[in-house]
């Protein structure tokens, strides 16, 4: 459903992705954790090809491209198989909250006004924003606009939702309405990817945990054993560190 | 003396140019806006090549004389294509002060775009926009607001920058008022005229400009 095979990326010669290899099936929640500056970020802003990767394959849904020999059609046929929540959450500013959600639907799918809104309706009711339809991201607090991008990501319809820190630059007390929101989506078998600091909702949230350092995946597995009994000493030192 | 009746009475010859002066104006406007938002796509691209010829064309109107760019367009470029000699001065003023307007207004837009978030592109991007579509739909509107006050004053630059065009041959309203003044002898009155029906045409697009960021600051 989702492969990822031996992904390279250099910033000039810095090195951030060191061989990735990754499967996900249909439905599956994985977090990814580990230390900053390890590439987390730049794994899942290469999937969405907002960063190009050097090597590798990346196959999401039915779009399959070799990173080496890609073409600008092949580009944007993978990006509509997946969406991005942003850390920043980058609401378009001149949207009001619902244009956000109907943007993609408009302009991408052309599908008319009309249905494009019945289905932001919808999806604004899902994360309980309905209320706030015709506010612009400026009138909105953090956490409703991070679940409007939420719900911005979730109106592709994608193969996969990457989650780039969505709760880092919340409130404390904001990032609860968040995580519920990526909960509820959870239940509902949506394929997502997470890369997030908030250890107690890898662990009650995720299908499978992946610790990664230094640009490669050291450890994955099921949410307890990597809390409760990881093998890696690096995973152990990390998860010493931020429990 | 003040000859107020003479001024009165030279003020409806003058308005009857300024329709030369505002067709100059709107159409520069509109040719300098085209060349400018080319000129800032290339830019923001970086597309090889066409990006040195850019920027080398914004230095070079931003770094001469109007007044030379016109006498150049005007008296040179017959010389050496003979198709200019059958180019009118109305047509010259046109070319000359949509080039000058646009290197000007093509900063300001380039400096627009580049000051909004790369965070608002990279959302575009992330839904499935293709780039025109996010610069269409998300990224532009944005920078039209922090762009409308310098692209007014380039605006009423161009408005003034009329003025000179009766050095190559428009009979606007500066050359009305050289000429009138030129057979009474009343340049006080002629030119003082000059400078009111300018003021006044730049106030009412100054009117023009407060209405229309009123209106877009209200909108998010």
């Amino acid at each position: 459903m989702i492969k990822i095979e031996n992904l390279y990326k250099k910033f000039n010669d810095l090195e951030v992705l060191k061989g990735i290899n990754l499967e996900i099936k249909k439905g599956e929640v994985i977090v990814i954790i580990g230390p900053s500056g390890t590439g987390k970020s730049t794994l899942l802003r290469c999937l969405n090809y907002l960063e190009s990767p050097d090597s590798g394959i990346i196959e999401i849904g039915n779009m399959k491209i070799d990173t080496e020999n890609v073409t600008k059609h092949e580009i944007s046929a993978l990006r509509r198989n997946s969406s991005m929540v942003f850390q920043t959450y980058n609401l378009f500013k001149n949207k009001t909250a619902l244009e956000n959600i109907t943007e993609s639907l408009i302009t991408v799918k052309k599908i008319n006004k009309q249905k494009a809104e019945k289905i932001g309706l919808n999806i604004l009711d899902q994360i309980g924003l309905s209320d706030k339809k015709d506010n612009y991201p400026s009138q909105l607090s953090g956490g409703q606009k991070q679940r409007i991008g939420i719900g911005r990501a979730m109106a592709v319809n994608p193969e996969v939702i990457l989650f780039d820190e969505p709760t880092s630059s919340l409130d404390p007390e904001l990032v609860g309405e968040v995580l519920d929101v990526i909960k509820a989506l959870a239940e509902k078998n949506m394929t997502m990817l997470i890369v997030t600091h908030e250890m107690g909702f890898a662990k009650e949230a995720a299908d499978r945990v992946i610790f990664m350092d230094e640009g490669k995946i050291i450890e994955e597995n099921e949410a307890d054993i990597i809390f409760d009994s990881p093998r890696n000493e690096r995973t152990k030192r990390f998860l010493n560190k931020v429990l | 003396m003040f000859d107020i009746n003479y001024a009165i009475n030279l003020f409806p010859f003058m308005i009857k140019k300024l329709n030369i002066t505002l067709s100059i104006s709107l159409l520069s406007l509109m040719f300098g806006l085209i060349i400018a938002l080319i000129i800032a796509f290339i830019c923001n691209c970086k597309f090889k090549g066409l990006y040195s010829l850019a920027k080398i064309y914004v230095s070079f109107f931003r770094g001469t004389p109007l007044i030379t760019q016109l006498f150049f367009l005007y008296f040179g470029l017959p010389q050496i294509i003979p198709f200019f000699n059958r180019v009118n001065g109305f047509t010259i003023a046109i070319i000359g002060l949509s080039l000058n307007s646009g290197a000007y207004m093509s900063e300001a837009i380039r400096g627009a775009i580049s000051s909004i978030d790369k965070g608002q592109m990279e959302a575009s991007l992330s839904v499935g926009m293709s780039y025109f579509q996010a610069m269409r739909r998300i990224i532009m509107p944005q920078a039209a607001r922090v762009a409308i006050p310098t692209l007014f004053n380039s605006f009423i630059n161009i408005i003034k920058g009329t003025a000179l065009t009766f050095t190559i041959g428009v009979t606007e309203v500066m050359a009305t008022a050289k000429m009138e003044g030129a057979s009474s002898y009343r340049y006080f009155e002629a030119f003082a005229n000059v400078i009111i029906i300018y003021w006044i045409v730049v106030q009412l697009f100054s009117f023009i400009q407060q209405k229309i960021e009123i209106k877009m600051s209200k909108a998010y």
